[in-house]
């Protein structure tokens, strides 16, 4: 179960990977797209044990890293953190709906944060871009508008039909 | 397993960033290309499509008060017309990049479809030419009008990675319409820095920046174009410079398979007998 589980959520990241540089670089409102590989380990990292789930994000953040120009790494330590941070706090975001809606926001806001500040440590100048701060605002908001959709998937896809009561 | 994960990838930046873009790193860039490019070349193809039409569906928010048959009807008519429309911006594309002329007529083109790009804040592309077309590193990128772009950083079989000048990294060698030769650096977005050390003639806005012929890039490219007049103080010019190519509407490229070679830059000094361009090999498009 727990391999089948592994499995799947790899197999979800890689989904969201190619989505991520295929349809969203199209699919941009304001300019801004989802990040749906943040919010698919936001999502996956819920239903999976601790190691697991940061090496998922390590490796889903390293494919990203792989297919684009930015410091190999980048992306990788984001998501390590992202899905390290999820873990810590599932217990408590997994409550009620707006709890886990507010928790998405938050993880988002941080992950995107942190790609912009040790992104300009690492050369990056993303704080020259001026729509960053539309960047760091919206990203949040589409992924929390995403999870609706995502989070029940997730929970289906990981823990299978029987516990189609636990979707939220 | 944290530790270890958080501090393997301030390892992979550090190593990355030392390495520029090459060794390890641009050969693991390179297998990942080559195993997600076709995938992503497929999903495109059937993404796009979907795409175009939900655009013209939303293009029809100022119908609505309209009856529902007639409604549908004008969304299905106007989906097509979208359709068309989009082929027709690629087919103009095309001919524009049929009869690109480009400052050097023998260099040979590859016109290449963008396939992917990276994430919000990754300004870098994926085209759908590589090796078996003939593509190497380091070829320059142009857009459907000739205005540069950037450069191949990374080939596979199937594909190419694309570094924009526009890279934070990124600087060109450029020439400006008063002749004096500059450099134009990525800022990371959609516009540049114009430095020209030492300057002694001022530039004006609008003014054309061409590349000036270098390790990197072939000379004539067309740029960027200034964005504030400036005059030199204490013999040196820094001034903004907005770039010719649209970076977010990208969707056809042109590859110039040029590379550098010693004898061009024999050429280039022979006849003029002119100072030849400093610091041509720290020019970069990017990590």
């Amino acid at each position: 179960m727990r391999t089948r589980a592994i499995g799947l959520a790899l197999l979800a990241a890689a989904i969201a990977v190619i989505l991520q540089t295929t349809l969203f670089a199209q699919v941009r409102i304001f300019e801004v797209a989802p990040d749906l590989v943040m919010l698919t380990v936001i999502a996956v990292a819920r239903r999976l044990d601790a190691e697991p789930a940061v090496l998922l994000g390590f490796t889903s953040g390293l494919a990203m890293d792989l297919l684009g120009s930015s410091p190999l790494g980048l992306r990788a330590l984001v998501l390590t953190v992202i899905a390290y941070a999820t873990v810590r706090t599932r217990d408590r975001f997994d409550i009620n709906v707006l709890a886990t809606g507010m928790a998405v926001v938050l993880l988002s806001l941080l992950g995107v944060v942190l790609i912009v500040v040790i992104g300009t440590l690492f050369g990056e100048a993303s704080f020259r871009d001026p729509n960053v701060f539309r960047k760091i605002l919206l990203i949040p908001v589409y992924n929390f508008v995403l999870a609706g959709a995502m989070f029940p998937l997730s929970t289906v896809v990981l823990l299978g039909r029987r516990r189609r009561e636990l979707v939220l | 397993m944290l530790v270890v994960l958080v501090v393997l990838s301030f390892l992979l930046m550090t190593f990355d960033i030392r390495a520029s873009g090459g060794g390890v790193a641009g050969t693991l860039r390179e297998g990942t290309q080559a195993v997600f490019a076709p995938v992503q070349e497929f999903a495109t193809s059937v993404i796009s499509p979907v795409v175009d039409f939900v655009d013209g569906l939303a293009n029809l928010a100022g119908l609505r008060d309209e009856n529902e048959t007639l409604r549908q009807r004008i969304a299905e008519l106007e989906a097509r017309i979208d359709e068309v429309g989009a082929l027709e911006a690629e087919l103009e594309t095309l001919r524009s990049i049929a009869d690109l002329t480009l400052p050097d007529e023998s260099i040979p083109i590859k016109p290449a479809r963008v396939i992917a790009r990276g994430d919000n804040f990754d300004s870098s592309f994926t085209i759908d030419k590589g090796t078996r077309d003939g593509l190497v590193v380091g070829n320059p990128v142009v857009d459907e009008n000739g205005a540069l772009v950037g450069e191949v950083s990374i080939v596979t079989r199937d594909a190419a990675s694309v570094v924009p000048i526009i890279r934070p990294t990124g600087a060109v060698i450029v020439e400006s319409q008063t002749g004096e030769i500059g450099v134009v650096l990525g800022q990371g977005l959609a516009q540049l820095i114009f430095e020209v050390n030492p300057a002694t003639e001022p530039v004006f806005a609008d003014f054309l920046l061409r590349t000036a012929g270098s390790a990197k890039f072939p000379p004539g490219l067309p740029v960027a174009k200034v964005a504030e007049s400036a005059s030199p103080e204490a013999a040196k010019i820094r001034t903004e410079a907005i770039p010719l190519a649209d970076f977010n509407r990208l969707k056809l490229v042109v590859v110039l398979q040029w590379t550098f070679s010693a004898e061009d830059q024999e050429e280039e000094k022979a006849p003029a007998g002119e100072t030849p361009v400093e610091d041509a090999g720290a020019e970069t498009g990017g990590t």
